[in-house]
């Protein structure tokens, strides 16, 4: 008696067909959902979207609602803030896939722009390919019940201090908010004055966390007494529950805008210009004033710490070899 | 430097412990009752379908708690222990199977021989050398996952390889670099992959091994200390975990939004998981049928499932940026394209494993009747093989649910899965909406299991009405709940005895059986059991065969001081037992010379106490050897010797084609059922070819795999049709007489009879192997000679 079957031919046959039917299932849906060829589907936009997800979503829907163009959007892991979506929109440049750019921070957006990823595109007329709008701010983080009033510190030097010695937080400074805060710091202060602090902070034994939303977390729970972050994530942890306090920082204090781009070509018709303007309308930056995502809709009044962008940008792989090893060592 | 150190610490931190919770576990399976193991099955599927964030989530808030309230450690070392502790807690099930596969495997005189094999010395002389095999793989494989894990070190502040590949890759978008940076990891990936390719895997086995009472007995109060292991094993990474979700306010008051928010994400991930796993459950069974040797390049699928996700997408990232295949990365097909080389390697090995149980004979009687290749597999091949490959479909199916990884680089526009939304919404901070997504995922992670019961019952609910209509209709019930009349000339009753399982009485495909001197019955089963029963159906004891990792017995008889032959063909030797189930004797080895074996399959005793034994597949013969000598002690004195040889492959008269059974007739003459052949030759002692008849079919005096046959003093043959599901009665003169049974599952009808025995009053044991059970039919008084010889001897 044989052991492999005779005529086993028709039962690969069977079995790749049905194997090949499975994977046309896929495409099938894709193509009934409208999820193939939406590059150039016009009733579909394709949008890299730094911001919360959460806050950003509510925004897509009513665009949706209105104008029945559907958003596809690719969200951002907070844990690589932001440099992820830009080195996504820097490997796709010759042939960008998004529409639109959504961030949540302008060093980003000014080095895609800087190396021509948003072409001869203009927001506005006579303008660049990018806009800002809605203002957040850095903060330090403390919980008032840990922490007195006298003993809160004034500045970012002052975390240096051995007194937050392994109760200090904040996020990896290679990504998003916090990265942008560190480059303008060495652009403001100076590369010796700014190593130093670095290397002090990092003697200080801080913990480095993935995201703003952890040291926050870190601090609410007391692990860490002090820590740096963004106003947003605060006002979503007291939201929340938590007792913390935000602390300004006056001439250390970095205003962080969302900035949106047009990535693809858009002539004055197009739907992604339609997207571009939604997002900047005050109704979108009120609900995410509202929702905590943006601190206010325009840039505060008062003292606060103005990058130097060229400088910025000039050293900005410099700054982040430092950063590495000082932090990453 | 550091990364690399507390990779290694976490990664073999957390292989010890899973170990050792695997070891808990598995110990705790061996001593439970059989009603309880499917239990224990579900808590291990549970804590494999548990989101991992969902058990970092809870150990971040219970080691904060720790600290706070009594001021633990902080320090990134400090975070190490619990690291591990929580990996341990995602891979324990790992070690548990592959433990329970080599225990399964020890058979009952193992744990019966030395009466002080108990406790310590059990773990020593037992535990250990069965299980250590699977437990070297199993921390193998652990260590290697530990080691590719990048989210929960994260969490825990504990700096590892994975993440700075994660670093590099974001910053710098170099994709060579991030593979340089992880040399380590392939390294370990590649090692482990030969460590396991030359330990093997040995899968558990169900059935089959020592009893769960024994194991309690012989473990004693270590035993207890397993127990209490496992449960603490399984509190720490279920109960916990799912338990401070259950509890949160916030788990319930936002699941309906974020269900809502994430609806999307949430079909995609039930038809990226099913359509994933159903397409490798097709792909893996189109490759075992190509190919049913292990491919060298299947190992390749398994390195590409071992190294990190975070390594497997980078790679992916500039070919899904080409142009000319732009359209397929922003289709769904991209998940296709991305998951099924990373978790081929799983369905296509148990897609092996399960075809090596494949008993290919019931495929053959199905062909011979007709049926074409597609009935074959459906009907025979598929049955066999679905349960373990469905189960093998279904680990991928959440294996794919969870991935964030191999897809967060390459994952279409607006066609996020839920884990990578939970991995999104986690590091935002929105603590109540990632409860209550991992609730959804835990819902869509049971989702087939609830379909497949639900279809099941639905099945079952209709055969209720069905069967109440019938006893309504008032059909003929039996007179007694086994005892059925039969339409017969030869036979007034049958009697069922036993159904499927594997306990006292209960049958797993009988194929052999034999009547002693005082018309007690022996069975033999695919347990490598032996039971006896007496005349009238009763379960008196059954022992098992020490050996079954080969293959297990087939083919019994008696000799002539009334000890029972069981022959094991895949240790090609006869065993001779007393009817207490004492070996007494054993002989044969191995060889195709003559006096040796080569999977020997019947035997049968003449007159002269003469051995005539059967073999097939290298050789086709038959052997006869002289009889066997006890002394006054009982000890065999004098083994059979080595007398004639006749027979060679083939289909002219005197050869075989798997001579399966063999009868001793009038004037010392054997019948050698030639199955597939299908027909029955007659020899003299000498081995002189007299005449046969049958052929192959399905009429009236024809023939399908003839797999045994007994023969009366006058010359009466019971032939046992195994194609054919029936009993064909042939005269003296080979003309038939009459047919009993046919293909069914009700009493006096047969699903694959291997085997038939005769008793002192003519009545005729069938071993309906697959209806495991077996059947007596009942000689009507005054049909056939009488006094009936003993089966299997002249008389």
């Amino acid at each position: 008696m044989s052991a492999k079957p005779r005529g086993v031919n028709a039962v690969l046959l069977v079995l790749l067909l049905a194997l090949v039917l499975g994977l046309f299932l896929l495409l099938f849906l894709s193509l009934v959902t409208g999820r193939v060829g939406q590059r150039n589907d016009s009733s579909s936009l394709i949008l890299y979207c730094a911001q919360d997800q959460v806050f950003a979503e509510r925004a897509l829907e009513e665009f949706h609602r209105r104008t029945g163009l559907k958003v596809r959007a690719v969200f951002d892991s907070e844990a690589v803030k932001t440099v992820g979506m830009a080195n996504r929109l820097l490997a796709e440049a010759k042939d960008p896939v998004a529409h639109v750019f959504w961030g949540n921070e302008e060093l980003r957006t000014r080095q895609l722009a800087e190396r021509g990823v948003f072409g001869t595109n203009q927001i506005i007329a006579g303008g660049k390919g990018w806009a800002a709008f809605g203002a957040r701010t850095r903060r330090l983080v403390v919980d008032p019940n840990r922490v007195g009033a006298a003993e809160r510190p004034a500045s970012l030097v002052e975390l240096t201090n051995a007194r937050w010695k392994g109760k200090l937080s904040l996020a990896v400074p290679l990504f998003g908010t916090t990265s942008t805060h560190f480059h303008a710091l060495r652009a403001r202060w100076g590369e010796e004055a700014w190593r130093r602090w670095c290397s002090a902070l990092a003697e200080n034994e801080p913990f480095l966390e993935p995201g703003n939303s952890h040291v926050v977390r870190r601090v609410a729970r007391g692990e860490a007494l002090v820590g740096l972050t963004d106003s947003d994530d605060i006002f979503v942890a007291r939201k929340e529950g938590s007792r913390v306090e935000g602390l300004t920082l006056e001439e250390d204090l970095l205003v962080v805008p969302n900035t949106v781009a047009l990535v693809r070509p858009a002539g004055p018709a197009d739907p992604a210009r339609r997207l571009v303007d939604f997002l900047m309308s005050p109704e979108v930056v009120n609900l995410l004033v509202r929702e905590g995502a943006l601190e206010s809709a325009n840039v505060p009044q008062g003292r606060w710490l103005a990058p130097d962008w060229t400088r910025v940008l000039r050293d900005l792989d410099v700054t982040v070899g430092e950063i590495e090893g000082i932090f990453r060592k | 430097m550091t990364a690399l150190w507390n990779t290694a610490w976490v990664a073999v931190g957390a292989g010890i412990l899973a170990a050792g919770f695997g070891w808990a576990f598995a110990t705790s399976w061996m001593r439970s009752g059989r009603q309880w193991r499917p239990w224990l099955l579900a808590i291990a599927a549970v804590n494999q379908a548990l989101p991992p964030f969902l058990l970092a989530n809870c150990w971040l808030e219970i080691s904060s708690a720790w600290r706070l309230e009594w001021g633990g450690e902080t320090s990134a070392q400090a975070m190490l222990p619990l690291t591990s502790l929580v990996l341990a807690g995602m891979h324990w099930p790992i070690p548990a199977i592959l433990l329970i596969g080599g225990w399964s495997r020890v058979e009952r005189p193992a744990l019966e021989s030395n009466p002080g094999m108990g406790g310590w010395r059990l773990l020593q002389h037992i535990q250990w050398p069965s299980g250590r095999q699977g437990l070297g793989v199993a921390f193998v494989v652990c260590v290697v996952l530990a080691a590719a894990n990048f989210s929960i070190p994260t969490l825990f502040q504990v700096r590892v390889l994975p993440e700075l590949l994660w670093v590099r890759f974001n910053t710098q978008l170099d994709v060579g670099g991030a593979w340089v940076a992880g040399w380590p990891l392939v390294v370990l990936g590649a090692m482990a992959l030969l460590w396991v390719s030359r330990s093997g895997v040995r899968w558990p086995h169900v059935e089959g091994g020592a009893d769960p009472s024994l194991w309690r007995r012989s473990l004693g109060g270590i035993g207890w200390v397993c127990d209490g292991l496992t449960l603490l094993a399984v509190g720490l990474s279920i109960g916990l975990p799912v338990g401070m979700l259950m509890i949160s306010r916030r788990t319930w008051t936002e699941l309906g939004p974020a269900s809502r928010a994430g609806a999307v994400s949430i079909a995609t991930s039930v038809i990226v998981a099913a359509v994933v796993a159903g397409g490798l459950l097709l792909l893996a069974l189109l490759l075992v049928h190509g190919t049913r040797r292990a491919a060298p390049w299947r190992w390749l699928a398994w390195f590409w499932f071992l190294i990190p996700g975070i390594l497997v997408s980078t790679l992916w990232v500039p070919v899904l940026g080409k142009p000319s295949i732009r359209w397929l990365a922003d289709s769904a097909l991209v998940y296709a394209l991305v998951l099924m080389p990373r978790y081929l390697a799983i369905p296509w090995s148990v897609g092996l494993a399960s075809m090596e149980r494949v008993d290919a004979t019931t495929g053959d009687a199905l062909r011979t009747s007709g049926g074409s290749a597609v009935d074959v597999w459906w009907h025979s091949v598929w049955p066999q093989i679905r349960g373990t490959n469905l189960m093998g479909a279904y680990v991928v199916y959440l294996l794919v649910l969870w991935d964030v990884e191999s897809i967060l680089l390459v994952m279409p526009a607006g066609m996020e899965t839920v884990a990578v939304r939970v991995f999104n919404l986690l590091h935002y901070g929105h603590a109540g909406q990632v409860n209550a997504l991992c609730v959804v995922l835990l819902g869509i992670a049971v989702l087939p299991i609830v379909l497949w019961k639900v279809a099941s019952m639905v099945r079952w609910r209709l055969l209720i009405p069905g069967s109440a209509l019938l006893f309504v209709a008032g059909c003929d019930a039996p007179a007694s709940p086994r005892r059925v009349a039969l339409e017969s000339r030869w036979f007034s009753h049958v009697e069922v005895i036993g159904h499927r399982g594997v306990g006292p009485g209960q049958f797993n495909k009988p194929r052999s059986l034999v009547c002693d001197r005082n018309d007690n019955l022996y069975v033999a089963d695919v347990t490598g059991r032996i039971q006896k029963f007496d005349a009238n159906g009763r379960f008196l004891l059954q022992w098992q065969m020490p050996q079954t990792d080969l293959g297990k017995p087939k083919g019994m008889g008696l000799d002539a001081q009334g000890n029972i032959l069981v022959i094991e063909p895949h240790y090609m030797r006869v065993n001779h037992f007393d009817p207490a189930g004492m070996l007494v004797a054993q002989w044969g080895a191995k060889g195709t010379n003559v006096g040796r074996f080569i999977l020997p399959r019947a035997i049968g005793l003449n007159s002269l106490g003469e051995f005539f034994v059967s073999e097939y597949t290298v050789v086709d013969r038959v052997q006869r050897f002289g009889p066997i000598t006890f002394g006054a002690n009982g000890d065999a004195v004098e083994l059979p010797r080595f007398g004639m040889a006749w027979g060679e492959p083939g289909e002219p008269a005197g050869h075989f084609n798997r001579a399966e059974g063999l009868g001793i007739g009038p004037s010392n003459h054997v019948y050698v059922a030639d199955s597939c052949n299908h027909r029955i030759q007659v020899f003299d002692r000498e081995g002189r070819f007299l005449r046969m008849h049958g052929q192959a079919g399905s009429a009236s005096g024809a023939f399908s795999y003839p797999y045994d046959v007994r023969v009366e003093p006058d010359g009466t043959q019971f032939i046992c049709e195994f194609g054919n599901s029936r009993i064909s009665i042939v005269d003296a003169r080979d003309q038939l007489v009459e047919i009993v049974g046919g293909a069914g599952a009700e009493p006096g009808r047969f699903a694959n009879p291997w085997a038939v025995a005769l008793d002192s009053r003519g009545n005729l044991y069938v071993a309906d192997s697959q209806n495991h059970r077996v059947q007596k039919l009942i000689r009507r008084d005054g049909v056939g000679s009488v006094p009936v010889a003993r089966s299997n001897k002249a008389g």
